[in-house]
């Protein structure tokens, strides 16, 4: 987590050093804006696990959310903030929704965000969420970032800058195959708005749910086989998952 | 009402930018050059308090224009009385233009330590809105040293 943020300020460093002396604006927006695993951890070379560690920069693809941050499990568990909650394993990634604001105002969208779907194949189920939900797959939304569109949803790019928007395979690349999971979170909708569109990318299983991911906590991966969990770094994968069972069976 | 507390704390924000730091700040209806940051209040459920995203990087791959968005609605439903919510905004918007600035937040998973100021907290601590406490609104020491780097 310390490396992760560190890698972030370096990051932001360069990012930042290119706007020496120049304003800086501000203009305040006045309305809304708008399973494949075995056994739990149980020695330094586990005979299970993806072929390489989760890039958790990806995580940032969308940017940066300040959370509430729960000190256990059974904390979060006890609050209304957790109707799914679940362990299971990565099992690919697919195009997510897209959605459509018009932030500033013109008349038309004018900020269009992307989303990627993470599929995990369910290992454990605590909350199911819906009991017509698809029993053996869920899937996370991410946000692959934003990017300003014109009045015909072209990206606008000065001087041909890169896109903001992280591609898919970055995210296939970024959360390997059969990495552990840990999720306690609640479906995933846009944030609400008068000039908000939205533009559904069916999961490939209609009927699985589709759980927010922005917030780590509510999706918790295992950065490498047997480490802390990324968004729950006081935990293992098997210590979160024992630990979210008994919170469950006590109540 | 909940616009208006989220303005409310956004032009102290920036105004303190401006006194703590090297940053120059301007006020415009609409981008102009330099780095623009738009902050309005939106719902983004139930754990996330605030959110900062790049949605236009310009040819040398440095943003150029942030969407900062703070969700009223949740710290308001962690407040018991209006001047906490005020002050839970007030945090919020530092903290999330903070990372327009080029800040990462601490605190992730050990919400109540590791700051880079010692023990002393800043608002780009991640997760804990604190009580209105000066730091709540503010830069620690560490942050100001980056952001005068960066930006000089």
């Amino acid at each position: 987590m310390k490396m992760s943020s560190l890698n972030k300020e370096v990051r932001s460093t360069r990012m930042k050093a290119r706007f020496s002396g120049l304003g800086f604006t501000c203009v305040l927006g006045a309305s809304v804006l708008l399973a494949g695993c075995g056994a739990d951890n149980q020695g330094a070379s586990p005979a299970y696990g993806p072929s390489r560690s989760v890039d958790v920069s990806i995580f940032d693809a969308g940017g940066d959310a300040d959370t509430v941050q729960f000190k256990t499990p059974e904390d979060r568990l006890e609050s209304p903030v957790s109707p799914v909650a679940m362990t299971g394993t990565i099992d690919g990634i697919e195009e997510g929704p897209t959605v459509l604001e018009s932030e500033s105002g013109l008349g038309y969208p004018d900020l269009r965000e992307r989303f990627a779907l993470v599929r995990i194949r369910i290992d454990q189920t605590f909350r199911r969420g819906s009991e017509n939900s698809d029993p053996k797959y869920v899937y996370v939304s991410l946000s692959r970032g934003a990017e300003v569109i014109d009045k015909d949803g072209n990206p606008i790019r000065p001087d041909n800058g890169p896109s903001t928007i992280a591609d898919l395979d970055t995210f296939t690349n970024a959360l390997p195959a059969d990495t552990r999971v840990v999720l306690m979170g609640s479906p995933w909708t846009a944030a609400p708005g008068p000039h908000v569109l939205v533009k559904n990318a069916k999961p490939s299983r209609s009927d699985a749910v589709v759980i927010d991911g922005t917030d780590p906590q509510a999706f918790s991966v295992e950065v490498k086989p047997g480490g802390s969990m990324y968004g729950w770094n006081n935990y293992t994968f098997a210590e979160l998952k024992k630990e979210s069972a008994a919170a469950l069976t006590s109540r | 009402m909940p616009n208006t507390i989220v303005q409310g704390a956004a032009f102290p924000t920036f105004d303190n930018i401006a006194v703590q730091t090297v940053v120059n700040v301007e006020y415009h209806g609409t981008c102009k050059d330099g780095t623009d940051a738009r902050v309005g209040q939106q719902d983004l459920g139930n754990t996330i308090f605030g959110e900062t995203t790049c949605v236009l990087l310009n040819s040398n791959s440095f943003c150029d224009r942030w969407r900062v968005r703070i969700n009223y609605s949740l710290i308001n439903s962690y407040s018991s009385t209006s001047t906490a919510t005020t002050n839970g905004v007030r945090k919020t918007v530092c903290h999330e233009v903070g990372h327009t600035l080029g800040l990462a937040h601490y605190g992730n998973g050990d919400p109540y330590f590791n700051s880079p100021d010692g023990s002393t907290n800043s608002c780009m601590i991640s997760g804990y809105q604190g009580g209105g406490q000066a730091w709540t609104r503010t830069y620690g020491p560490h942050h100001v040293g980056h952001i005068n780097a960066w930006w000089s």
